[in-house]
């Protein structure tokens, strides 16, 4: 250190250095000081010693405190998407929309049963539900309209498709009715979600609808899709006389649209039902006579077996002769068959 | 003499005396364990100028006069023979100081009260230095080593009637400002604002060794340059 000080220097700098500021600046700077303990200022209640300490423990805890909350806001936002997102949830189907005192009691089981078999017998619903609700006016309604007042009349919303109809009730009152038009089940606001795009769905033919159905991981939003091919093309009177029952319903009571919706579900239920019965039986008798006609034909000649079918022909069976002619040609692929048999 | 610490405090420092022992506890509060800084004299006791400071802030306009008084004169002249211009340097002054009552609510006994005064005003020279002379500022940082001996003319200013002590602390003066940059600003630091080497690195931002080293190379070509008139 002897060599970073010396005091001789240190001595003959301070003879030499003796230059102050001006008496103005110190009067400035002191009055500026003076002054600026006359202004309030926002300080800690414990100026000084104390304001030191309190500022250090604000630091500390800052960003912890930071940190926690944002992790439980963050939670808090996680479980609400959670909680609100109709995907996370498992799809149950609601029991009637609104007490309906008119139902049988196989009402609310009737919802389950369209939503259990929404999958499997789209198409089966599809023509019901349409045969329900567009009796004055089922030729020819725009798709949109169409899946709008079946989705409104079959109460087939599950528990996340209601909460979804009800956060878009207000757009979907603003898109899709009248002024002053009351929408208070909410089934109508539902289009606005399951239908997004009535022309794609108009366009899409009817297996495909019902192999969607089918196929779909969600049984419970699967049902509209088949809605919309189940009408026929449009047609302008269809689509005015269609507004008109789609007005008319909209202004009537929640109780009778809830015991109307009800109704539906009931009758497309039974519709279904019968349609199953009736293919099944169908199926099982064309099976039988066809093993039948086999066993006929095992034991017959070649011109006997031609002869059959000439008959089978002449009698009008033309189903049963072209059948029964390709099973003989390929038992007897080198027979040549005459002109008769083969039905020209 | 107005080196620092001298006698400008005057009725200020009898003042402070008597309210030094009664504070004397409070402060030990505001020693807070360090943070990177060096408190070298923090460790024999508290800080004058710090109680000074916190006297300030918690609302005794005597005690910023006292503090005023103290240091306004060292750092004074670390401006003027830094800049040697006095316009610039009483307005460097006020800036500084205006920091320091801005500052007051948020000052903390960390370390002396000098060397955070010296620091604020290194920082404003550098600013100052970006804005007017690069030059300047390429020179400040520069850690030249002994090179070739301070250019000041023998006996240049002055008259010849002129008391040869007055000579030789006119000499001294030039011999300061035309230290290079770098070891003009310890010199300076250590002179007028009674700094060690530790609190001089803390001000500057350099290394101990880098301190002891500029003030080394000051002390010899000072020595050398007065050598005709000790």
């Amino acid at each position: 250190m002897n060599d970073t000080r010396d005091p001789e220097l240190s001595r003959l700098y301070r003879d030499a250095s003796a230059e102050a500021p001006p008496a103005a600046l110190d009067q400035a700077l002191r009055a500026a000081a003076a002054a600026a303990l006359a202004q309030p200022v926002a300080q800690s209640p414990t100026p000084g010693v104390i304001a030191g300490p309190a500022r250090r423990a604000q630091r500390k805890w800052g960003a912890p405190l930071a940190l926690a909350a944002s992790v439980v806001l963050g939670l808090g936002v996680v479980l609400r998407v959670a909680v609100e997102r109709p995907d996370m949830r498992p799809a149950v189907a609601e029991p009637a929309a609104a007490p309906a005192p008119a139902a049988p009691p196989p009402a609310p089981a009737g919802g389950v049963l369209v939503a259990k078999e929404a999958g499997s017998n789209a198409a089966d619903q599809a023509r019901g539900v349409a045969a329900m609700a567009n009796q004055p006016a089922q030729e020819g309604l725009p798709p949109g309209i169409e899946k709008r007042e079946s989705q409104s009349s079959r109460a087939l919303a599950t528990d996340s498709d209601q909460i979804r109809a009800q956060r878009k009730i207000a757009p979907a009152k603003a898109a899709a009715e009248p002024a002053g038009q009351a929408s208070p089940g909410g089934a109508v606001s539902v289009l606005a979600d399951a239908a997004p795009r009535p022309a794609e769905a108009a366009k899409r033919p009817a297996p495909e609808a019902v192999s969607a159905a089918t196929s779909g991981p969600e049984p419970a939003r699967t049902p509209a899709p088949p809605a919309a091919p189940a009408v026929a093309p449009p047609a302008p009177e269809g689509v005015r006389m269609q507004r008109d029952a789609d007005t008319a319903l909209q202004r009537i009571s929640p109780e009778a649209r809830a015991a109307l919706a009800a109704r539906k579900a009931e009758v497309v239920a039974a519709e279904s039902a019968r349609a199953r019965g009736e293919s099944a039986s169908a199926e099982s008798g064309t099976a039988q006579a066809e093993q039948r006609m086999i066993a006929e034909e095992r034991g017959l000649t070649e011109a006997e077996w031609i002869r059959r079918i000439i008959d089978l022909r002449r009698a009008g069976r033309i189903a049963d002769a072209d059948a029964s002619l390709r099973r003989f040609v390929l038992r007897y692929p080198g027979y040549v068959v005459p002109e008769a048999a083969r039905g020209r | 003499m107005d080196g620092p610490f001298s006698q400008e405090g005057g009725a200020g420092d009898a003042a402070f005396g008597s309210r030094f022992s009664a504070r004397r506890a409070a402060v030990n509060d505001a020693q807070l364990p360090g943070e990177g800084d060096p408190q070298p004299d923090l460790a024999d006791g508290p800080d004058p100028d710090a109680l000074l400071m916190l006297a300030y802030a918690r609302g005794e306009a005597a005690a910023f006069d006292t503090l005023y008084a103290r240091h306004s004169g060292g750092s004074y002249r670390y401006f003027l023979r830094s800049l040697r211009n006095p316009g610039v340097a009483q307005e460097l002054l006020q800036d500084l100081w205006m920091n320091v009552i801005r500052a007051r609510d948020t000052y903390e006994a960390q370390a002396r009260f000098a060397t955070w005064l010296y620091r604020m005003a290194h920082n404003r020279l550098i600013d100052h230095y970006r804005r007017s002379n690069v030059v300047e500022l390429v020179a400040l940082e520069d850690d030249e080593g002994d090179g070739a001996p301070a250019q000041v003319a023998d006996g240049a200013p002055g008259p010849e009637a002129a008391a040869a002590a007055r000579q030789s602390a006119g000499r001294l003066l030039q011999l300061v400002e035309a230290l290079p940059a770098a070891q003009r600003e310890a010199f300076l630091l250590q002179e007028e604002g009674g700094l060690s080497l530790a609190e001089i690195a803390s001000a500057t931002g350099a290394g101990i060794e880098t301190v002891k080293s500029r003030l080394r190379y000051a002390m010899n070509r000072l020595r050398e340059g007065m050598r005709d008139f000790t």
